[in-house]
């Protein structure tokens, strides 16, 4: 795992001026029409969704790897890529509460998309306290895996749930049509999009700071063991 | 100041708190681990 030494410290270096431009983008972004001031939750709330899905992603082809190839590395990056999709997953409820209470009236609904959201942060979790729960780390990693995988089937649920049911959450506003009431355009757009990938290195920043960490606790986990079983 | 200020202040305070805290926890959690690598195995790269 020599690769993530190499890049973390560009990466952290990047993130840091991805950040600092979006924050300006958002200091300088007008109030919406509908939502006032609110709107600018919505640069932290967006973002984040779409980094809490993108972890999965990384988790769910992280154990397909592990299973297939068995390469530590992939168990490594699945572990990392859960704690940090659960931190951006826990961050989209909170900040999408905070904005429904202000604009819909309520902090919580039990709608499509917050309840497949909701789904999402007890996969989470639940893989975690499944990879300890299991004496045999080797089991542990399997059983872990094949559950990514199976839960990776609400990933389609979350991005479509707008669609396929009527929801209280608007459509996707992004790929929305120009004359439709939810697209986003104009001085309101740019922030979106910077912090969107300002977000995305975070992630990848924090996946890396978080691997390396598991990495740590593995050898001196081993190290220890060889110490108390020297025969073995 | 709107109305919303303290909503919005919420939510950068959360996300700051959430990202920043666990991305130093895990860094710090690093650190003291390869520490206690150095010091078990010196001679590991």
């Amino acid at each position: 795992m020599n690769i993530l030494k190499k890049i973390q410290l560009p990466l952290g270096l990047l993130t840091l001026i991805s950040l600092a431009v979006g924050a300006w983008y958002v200091y300088q972004a007008p109030a919406d029409f509908q939502q006032g001031g609110a709107v600018r939750i919505l640069y932290v709330h967006v973002p984040s969704a779409k980094m809490a899905l993108l972890s999965y992603l990384f988790l769910t082809v992280a154990s397909v790897l592990y299973l297939w190839k068995r390469w530590e590395g992939a168990d490594i990056v699945a572990e990392a890529a859960t704690a940090v999709g659960a931190a951006f997953t826990a961050l989209t409820l909170a900040s999408g509460a905070i904005w429904g209470k202000p604009m819909w009236g309520t902090w919580w609904a039990w709608d499509a998309r917050l309840t497949s959201m909701l789904v999402l942060l007890i996969i989470y979790k639940g893989l975690m306290v499944l990879r300890h729960s299991l004496d045999d780390p080797v089991k542990g990693a399997r059983a872990t895996a094949i559950l990514a995988i199976i839960g990776g089937v609400d990933l389609p649920i979350i991005h479509y749930s707008v669609v396929w049911w009527r929801t209280l959450h608007q459509p996707p506003s992004l790929t929305a049509a120009e004359n439709s009431s939810v697209h986003i355009s104009g001085p309101l757009l740019p922030p979106l999009l910077i912090l969107s990938g300002a977000f995305i290195l975070l992630g990848l920043y924090m996946v890396t700071v978080k691997a390396r960490q598991i990495e740590a606790r593995r050898r001196l986990d081993a190290l220890e063991a060889a110490r108390m079983h020297p025969d073995e | 100041m709107s109305d919303y200020t303290p909503y919005v202040t919420a939510v950068y305070v959360l996300a700051f708190v959430i990202l920043g805290g666990y991305t130093l926890r895990w860094h710090a959690s690093w650190k003291k681990l390869q520490r206690q690598l150095d010091h078990l195995d010196p001679e590991a790269p």
